[in-house]
């Protein structure tokens, strides 16, 4: 668990690991355009067992209401959503 | 007369002002929502289509999609509804097997009408606006439509082979909506959400079952299904949820962090599939004043039955009550009704049959057997058994059954039992054949556990799955219901990658 604020760059790490977890695939590393739906072939319920694999990673708990599929489509901006939601946790 | 446009045009007289279709950026009363198909029923005459014409819609979840299915009704065409990702193959066979006149899709934000090779923008319906209100009757576009006409066809996937076209006539429709909406508590003033894609027919008659209950129906994209769902319901404030079964699953995951996160929810249905009853149970007690309806049905007759509110909860497992209006027997091998409790074939007989398959006699005669050549009656191919009071039991379809040392299985009873095990989130059986152990799929995101002693409490013997394997990712066909054909392939696959290395291994 980290308890200091998350950079983006760690965030991005450690959707790699949840990915790699979820999927049990080799991920390579992540650029922040990729989209997670067509690169991955994720879907919205994968999007949300990969969501709940990194709340257990990171200790953060999510608002099911601050929950927008927008947030998660690319890998910058679920990057970005897991530094905040870090840094409010 | 029985046509679907006539339930428009009748809802839009009484109450012209009322919503009908809405998404976050755009709402839709019913007389808007008239006047605009009537347009585009000008427009669809205009480029030659006739009465009888098939025509293929890339059905976006998008008030568009909607119109376009009034004005084909309005000009007596028959829409053919198909999911925006179908691949290409897929969607030149079906335009090919139902000779389409035209097929109407949304590409990089454009409708485009393909007729042939030569392709034209569809004008856009949303921003044609009538100067002043005129009174517009879509029944008077074309009054030689018969409520024998041909309304709609709807693809679906075989057990066997390539996807075969239910055809529809607007009797058969008008009928199934009538009995629906008969027994589902939508009310006057509800909204809908519809996350369902709009080429499942479960989406579909959505948008006919809010027109003739007075509600409104919110459409959202079928991408919010998982992750996005809390949110997007939270921000419609919808009433009713018609979901399947992952919609349940990944709503209990929510609601239980965030309880009585949905106070306008009132209700939710469920096709496609048995719903976990944990993911249900959780649900209830996350928002207390939610109720459910289970339901059973196949496109073939779109509907079988429906359980009134919250019944599963005096009757486990049902899938509730024939239609008003129509009958279902259990049958056994030779056609001969069976009594209450014995588990058969499901036999449906009503007036909410449709027409069969389009251009498939063999298939059709099969399914909608006759009679003494007169009487047809739908063989649906899912099994289950009916108790005293006529409810419904499904088990569900011919080749979720198998049998095991002379033993008849369900794959659904056996993944309705992994699923109470509150470590398992879903749970696929995939039946055993030919070099094919019986394999419970399972996926249990805090990870992998002995399952079989949880299952071998509940279930015989023979029952019992001869491997469980644990997977993080359940996969699921475009509409939403959990893959078991995917599992197969995948089994099969490693069987055929197995079998070649072991033959080089026995040359080397």
């Amino acid at each position: 668990m980290l308890d200091k604020p998350l950079t983006q760059q760690e965030a991005r790490e450690q959707l790699r690991k949840a990915l790699a977890s979820v999927l049990e695939e080799q991920i390579p590393p992540l650029s922040d355009e990729m989209n997670l739906f067509s690169e991955f072939h994720l879907d919205s319920m994968s999007m949300l067992e990969t969501l709940m694999e990194l709340e257990d990673m990171l200790g953060f708990h999510v608002d099911p209401e601050e929950l927008d599929i927008k947030d998660f489509e690319t890998v910058g901006g679920y990057s970005s959503f897991l530094v905040s939601v870090k840094d409010a946790a | 007369m029985a046509l679907l446009h006539e339930r428009l045009d009748r809802a839009a007289t009484t109450e012209p002002e009322r919503i009908a279709i809405e998404t976050d950026s755009v709402s839709l009363s019913l007389s808007e929502l008239a006047e605009r198909a009537h347009a585009m029923a000008i427009w669809l005459s205009e480029q030659g289509v006739e009465r009888g014409d098939r025509i293929i819609i890339q059905a976006k979840n998008d008030p568009i999609s909607v119109v376009l299915i009034y004005a084909i009704s309005a000009v007596g065409g028959c829409f053919v509804p198909v999911h925006p990702s179908t691949p290409p193959e897929q969607l030149a066979y079906i335009e090919g097997n139902s000779e389409a006149r035209l097929v109407i899709s949304h590409v990089a934000g454009k409708w485009i009408a393909r007729d042939g090779n030569k392709r034209q923008n569809l004008p856009n319906p949303l921003e044609h606006r009538p100067s002043k209100v005129v009174q517009t009757q879509l029944t008077k576009f074309d009054p030689d439509i018969v409520s024998e006409d041909l309304a709609c066809m709807i693809y679906t996937s075989g057990s066997t082979g390539r996807p075969k076209g239910v055809t529809c006539l607007h009797r058969q429709m008008t009928f199934s909506i009538g009995a629906i909406a008969e027994a589902l508590d939508y009310r006057v003033g509800d909204r809908i959400f519809c996350a369902l894609p709009l080429s499942f027919d479960y989406g579909l008659y959505q948008v006919f079952l809010a027109i003739e209950s007075g509600a409104s129906l919110w459409l959202d994209d079928p991408e919010v299904g998982g992750l996005g769902l809390f949110k997007a319901l939270k921000n419609s404030e919808a009433h009713v949820l018609p979901a399947v079964p992952p919609m349940i699953d990944a709503l209990a995951v929510m609601s239980k962090r965030k309880p009585s996160g949905l106070p306008k929810l009132r209700l939710i249905t469920n096709t496609g599939g048995a719903p976990s009853p944990e993911s249900i149970k959780t649900l209830r007690t996350a928002l207390p004043n939610l109720g459910f309806q289970l339901m059973y049905g196949l496109t073939e007759c779109k509907r079988v039955s429906i359980t009134p509110v919250d019944g599963d909860l005096q009757r486990p497992g049902t899938c509730g009550k024939p239609l008003r209006g129509t009958r279902v027997e259990v049958v056994d091998d030779t056609g001969t009704p069976l009594p209450a409790g014995e588990v058969g074939e499901f036999v449906v007989y009503g007036a909410n049959m449709m027409a069969g398959y389009w251009k498939d006699d063999d298939l059709t005669q099969q399914t909608y057997r006759k009679q003494h050549a007169t009487l047809p009656r739908l063989h649906s191919g899912d099994y289950g058994w009916m108790d005293e009071e006529g409810y419904l039991y499904c088990q569900g379809r011919r080749d979720d059954i198998f049998k095991i040392r002379g033993f008849r299985v369900s794959c659904s009873e056996i993944e309705a039992a992994a699923t109470e095990a509150p470590e398992v989130h879903h749970a696929v059986m995939v039946p055993p054949a030919k070099n094919r152990a019986a394999t419970l799929f399972v996926c249990a995101p805090s990870g992998e556990f002995d399952l079989l002693p949880f299952l071998a409490n509940r279930l015989e013997r023979h029952k019992l799955p001869e491997k469980v394997r644990f997977i993080d990712d359940m996969p699921r066909t475009a509409n939403n219901k959990y893959d078991r054909k995917a599992l197969i392939s995948l089994m099969e696959a490693e069987r055929a990658k197995k079998t070649t290395t072991e033959g080089i291994e026995t040359y080397a």
